[in-house]
């Protein structure tokens, strides 16, 4: 790899910093990116496209202390504007149709999430994970795949993080459904068959 | 949840970049970064000092399998290897420790009354002193080492004592029978000491101040009157308990003792057997003189079993030294009549040779004292089948004054003395002419 300013691969200069972010996230932005939109190519698109922008910030003077959670809110606002371009309903719109106040459950915890999240089977999940609305699809991503908590996460889509701690606990209900329906849909298949 | 995590992240983690996508992606934005350089005044900006990645802790998979057999192997490595490694280690190893404060320690909290607390703080002072041996015998036991020794002999005696003093508020006649196993202990171990090599003033191999310190040890505990309170039924009990192990140490080491030594045991427990028996069988005896016949007993057999189970003891001191036989009459008489005749031979050479001294200090030594030795073997001749014990006393202190005196001066062997009538009359060995019968049997007993 050329080094443009000759200052060397290693630590020390902000090309290395860089380039170590690069090596270090990518991996992990494109399973984000591939599971918010199921877009192989566009995934890797939109990493790029991430890191493009995340270098001219840094050339435009600004100094990025932390470039995990910088990378993924970059990441994230590039995906919401994949969303638009799509023209996928919007989380407002969504929440008008149910008619649900996401500040209205104050009660809801990490142990509530906890009890929910483990009446749910990881591995069915994932094939089901891409059916829910992006809003909550993007939480469970940030959570259980990034591994990013209810601070991160709220950061990053600019929600609080009771409206986090909401949309992860009403994702998992969803996806529970759609488990127990996909489960229920295959035994009726299989008895119509015998 | 954590299940639920696991299994989503797992499933998550088939979703990754292809090496050729990742290599492809790397030169897009590498040729980005070329094509738009950080400019001169950016460049100046210090680079922060946070790492890129800020993670304080990396997943590292490791199999199960792998992790149960490191726990496995490092359980093995501490909890067996390095502690019997550390039984053979002296101080100075640098298992030492390992061996004094956990395997020894663990030891102690396996014994669950004082009794047995007594008797491990014994085995453990009885270690002491066979490590101080061995580093005397290698010229390592130097002043620090020994005031270590010193230090961990004295640490040891006052738990021991501690816990006697324990046992006594429970169990009085217990607390009596270990006062009686401790000293007897101490006797034993400072005999052992004495009867090195090693003890001597050289430097690293001196172990005079450590038999000092036992011989003093077992002065306090033998002088302790609560053992004469001891019940009989308990001192039979105990005595009987101690008889059935010391047989099975017996059986136990026939293949380490030498067949004269396995006799020898034998012998001594039989005698024990006998005493005990003489002792409670006479039920017009004193019970003061019965108990101090057990307590004897008790003392003897504690000896039998520190020989048997102590290498060091049985390489150093003979099982006559440590509990002599108890003759019979005629074992008595053979002994007596082979000590006459030894005494009788020296005392003539003694006789012959006295004139051939020039030596006035000698000559003054010797001259009152040969007399008194020939008293002594016409008592021996008088009483020898009339009363054996008084023979036995007689010639015992004629034999050692004749020993005496051949140290004093180099007389020479009667072999060399021409043989006169009054050498043949006065080397004439004692016929029982009270029966009619003849000498006795020469005694196989060995003596020291």
């Amino acid at each position: 790899m050329k080094d443009p300013d000759n200052t060397g691969a290693q630590g020390g200069s902000h090309e290395s910093r860089f380039l170590e972010a690069f090596t270090e996230y990518s991996d992990a932005l494109f399973r984000h990116a591939s599971m918010r939109i199921s877009d192989r190519e566009k995934s890797i698109d939109l990493v790029h496209d991430t890191f493009t922008k995340v270098w001219t910030y840094v050339r435009n003077g600004h100094v990025v202390e932390n470039y995990r959670p910088f990378l993924y809110k970059v990441l994230n606002n590039l995906i919401i504007d994949e969303y638009r371009k799509q023209k996928e309903a919007s989380l407002d719109a969504l929440f008008e149709r149910d008619g649900v106040d996401e500040g209205s459950f104050p009660e809801l915890s990490e142990s509530t999430v906890e009890a929910l999240a483990a009446t749910i089977d990881g591995k069915q999940a994932f094939d089901l994970i891409a059916l829910l609305p992006d809003a909550y699809r993007e939480v469970l991503i940030m959570r259980f795949v990034d591994g990013l908590g209810p601070r991160e996460i709220s950061e990053l889509v600019e929600e609080s993080e009771n409206v986090i701690s909401v949309r992860i606990h009403r994702g998992l209900k969803i996806l529970r459904d759609k488990i127990e329906s996909s489960a229920r849909n295959m035994e009726e298949n299989r008895l119509k068959g015998k | 949840m954590k299940r639920f995590s696991e299994q989503l992240k797992k499933k998550s983690e088939t979703i990754r970049l292809r090496a050729s996508e990742k290599a492809e992606l790397q030169s897009r934005i590498v040729a980005f970064m070329e094509y738009h350089p950080l400019p001169a005044t950016v460049k100046s900006v210090p680079v922060p000092k946070s790492k890129v990645v800020l993670e304080p802790y990396r997943l590292i998979a490791i199999p199960r399998a792998y992790v149960r057999s490191f726990v496995g192997v490092t359980a093995l490595l501490f909890i067996v290897v390095i502690p019997t490694m550390a039984e053979s280690a002296i101080p100075g190893d640098i298992l030492y420790p390992v061996k004094v404060n956990f395997t020894e320690e663990i030891r102690s909290t396996l014994s669950t009354n004082s009794y047995e607390k007594v008797v491990w703080e014994t085995t453990r002072l009885e270690r002491r002193i066979s490590e101080a041996r061995l580093l005397a015998q290698a010229g390592k036991l130097t002043g620090a080492t020994e005031a270590e020794v010193l230090a961990a002999v004295q640490v040891h005696s006052d738990k021991a004592k501690q816990q006697i003093e324990s046992l006594r508020t429970t169990d009085a006649d217990g607390a009596a029978l270990a006062q009686m196993t401790f000293a007897t202990m101490l006797d034993v171990q400072s005999s052992v000491l004495k009867s090195d090599d090693s003890a001597s003033t050289t430097e690293g191999k001196s172990t005079v101040a450590l038999a000092s310190v036992l011989d003093a040890g077992y002065t306090e505990a033998s002088s302790d009157s609560s053992v004469d309170a001891v019940s009989v039924v308990r001192l039979l009990a105990q005595l009987e308990v101690e008889t059935t192990r010391s047989y099975e140490l017996l059986s136990s080491i026939s293949d380490s003792a030498t067949e004269q030594e396995q006799t020898d045991v034998r012998r001594r427990l039989a005698d024990l057997e006998s005493k005990i028996k003489t002792a409670t069988d006479d039920t017009s005896a004193d019970t003061e003189l019965v108990k101090k016949e057990l307590r004897n007993a008790w003392t003897d057999i504690q000896k039998l079993i520190s020989y048997m189970t102590d290498i060091d003891v049985r390489n150093s001191l003979t099982v006559e030294k440590l509990v002599p036989a108890v003759l019979s009459d005629a074992e008595k008489l053979a002994q007596s009549i082979q000590k006459y005749e030894l005494a009788n031979t020296q005392l003539q050479r003694i006789k012959f040779g006295a004139p051939l001294i020039t030596e006035q200090d000698i000559v003054a030594k010797i001259e009152p004292t040969i007399p008194k030795v020939a008293d002594l073997l016409t008592i021996a001749t008088t009483s020898m089948y009339v009363n054996i014990d008084e023979a036995k006393v007689a010639v015992d202190e004629a034999l050692a004054l004749t020993e005496s005196m051949l140290t004093l001066y180099q007389f020479p062997e009667l072999v060399e003395m021409p043989r006169t009538d009054e050498v043949a009359a006065t080397t004439t060995i004692p016929v029982d002419d009270t029966e009619g019968s003849t000498t006795a049997s020469t005694s196989t007993e060995t003596t020291e």
